[in-house]
């Protein structure tokens, strides 16, 4: 504390923290369990959704959390770029990102509780509701339609994803866009049996794409300081790499 | 590579003990520190993307379960009406270092006495004593003007010096 103590305040200190240890603590793991249901319940609904606009064959899992213990808040963050490893027929395409931050913003606390599922809205009305540009593509393969974005309502820093159709049923095609405010961790497991996977290059960023054979769909993730992007569909690979070259 | 939730659940165990243990200070009841504490991590793991400065995680969570433990309480109505001993505070209880000291045998009082003052001065007293949180930091937490914090505090040690006599 760097304001000024008198006797009085540092007696109070040390005699509430020396009361707290004494509290006996319930159990954690009945805690745990009940916090774990009730945080896994979204995610349930979301992998819903996700499966709809991946295309179920593939057995990718996409994992986004959270590293921050004091421990790493306290070093300062770093930049982990993504890294490639191969283990029998298993690719494993992960990485952490930390980023540097000033302040917890306002309304953190307020707004607790009012995060919500992501819904499919217009472009414009999702633009309204974010404090970063989402970026559309200039270059979209012909016959894709952007039908909407995905995004948090109550949350000014949400994940996007744009969703486009194809008019011709061939296939629906997402592009994430998530903003590096946080510390995040995230792993794509890959079975290079079912795939093909090579190093691209995007606006001098190290790009990874993959070709999923059994479904014929490609993904191309890549990462710039600020965003984080996934682009996924049923396109050739000229066509995703001009997607992203566009952006 | 481990998962969102299992990355969460470190959080989760490093920080329940304090975070519970602050908010029971603040509850004066078990069932209410727990729900808070719990319902505080459930917040947390939702809206941790909004929390830029991780190094104010433990802090965070502390001030949500601070603000959850109350609306519980206010809820139950189990708050002790402020007017009931605020009065103590007109009697006068200068503000000297020296005035009040506490012994090992008033750290029982002191639990005692932090039950009978109102919760919202509980929760300033926990904020600043328990986790050293500047007048500004318990603001921007409570979202309350730092004079109402500096306010608070005052009263609130007032109100401790005098009880603790």
């Amino acid at each position: 504390m760097t304001q000024y103590m008198d006797d009085f305040d540092r007696r109070l200190s040390h005699e509430i923290r020396e009361s707290g240890q004494q509290i006996e603590t319930p159990n954690r793991e009945e805690v745990w369990a009940e916090i774990e249901k009730r945080i896994q319940e979204p995610r349930r609904k979301m992998s819903a959704f996700k499966k709809a606009v991946t295309a179920a064959a593939v057995l990718v899992f996409l994992v986004t959390g959270t590293l921050a213990t004091s421990k790493y808040a306290s070093a300062g963050f770093v930049l982990v770029k993504m890294m490639r490893t191969f283990w029998n027929n298993i690719a494993s395409i992960s990485g952490v990102v930390q980023t540097t931050s000033e302040a917890l913003p306002r309304g953190a606390t307020e707004e607790t509780g009012v995060a919500e599922e992501k819904r499919l809205i217009p472009l414009k009305e999702a633009q309204r509701l974010l404090d970063y540009d989402i970026i559309l593509p200039q270059d979209i393969p012909e016959g894709f339609k952007l039908a909407g974005v995905y995004v948090r309502r109550g949350d000014q820093m949400s994940p996007v994803k744009l969703y486009f159709e194809h008019t011709g049923g061939k296939g629906n095609l997402t592009i994430e866009e998530k903003p590096l405010t946080r510390a995040s961790a995230f792993s794509h497991n890959i079975r290079i049996n079912d795939a093909e996977i090579k190093e691209v290059d995007i606006g001098g960023s190290s790009a990874t794409l993959i070709y999923f054979k059994n479904i014929e769909s490609r993904q191309l993730i890549w990462q710039t300081p600020a965003m984080y992007y996934t682009i996924e569909g049923p396109v050739t690979e000229d066509e995703i790499l001009r997607i992203a070259r566009s952006m | 590579m481990k998962t969102e939730v299992e990355l969460f659940r470190i959080l989760y165990e490093t920080y329940f003990d304090s975070i519970y243990r602050s908010t029971y200070l603040i509850a004066q009841d078990e069932f209410i520190a727990k729900d808070a504490t719990q319902e505080a991590f459930v917040v947390a793991f939702q809206t941790l993307h909004q929390l830029k400065d991780h190094g104010r995680f433990r802090n965070w969570v502390a001030a949500v379960a601070s603000n959850k433990a109350i609306d519980m309480i206010r809820k139950s109505n189990r708050s002790i009406p402020v007017d009931s001993i605020e009065h103590l505070i007109s009697e006068g209880s200068p503000d000297n270092p020296a005035d009040t000291v506490i012994t090992e045998e008033t750290r029982q009082e002191l639990m005692q006495v932090l039950k009978r003052i109102d919760v919202k001065y509980r929760e300033i007293i926990v904020l600043k004593y328990y986790y050293d949180l500047t007048d500004e930091e318990i603001g921007e937490y409570l979202y309350m003007p730092v004079g109402t914090v500096k306010s608070r505090l005052h009263r609130a040690k007032a109100l401790l010096r005098k009880l603790l006599r």
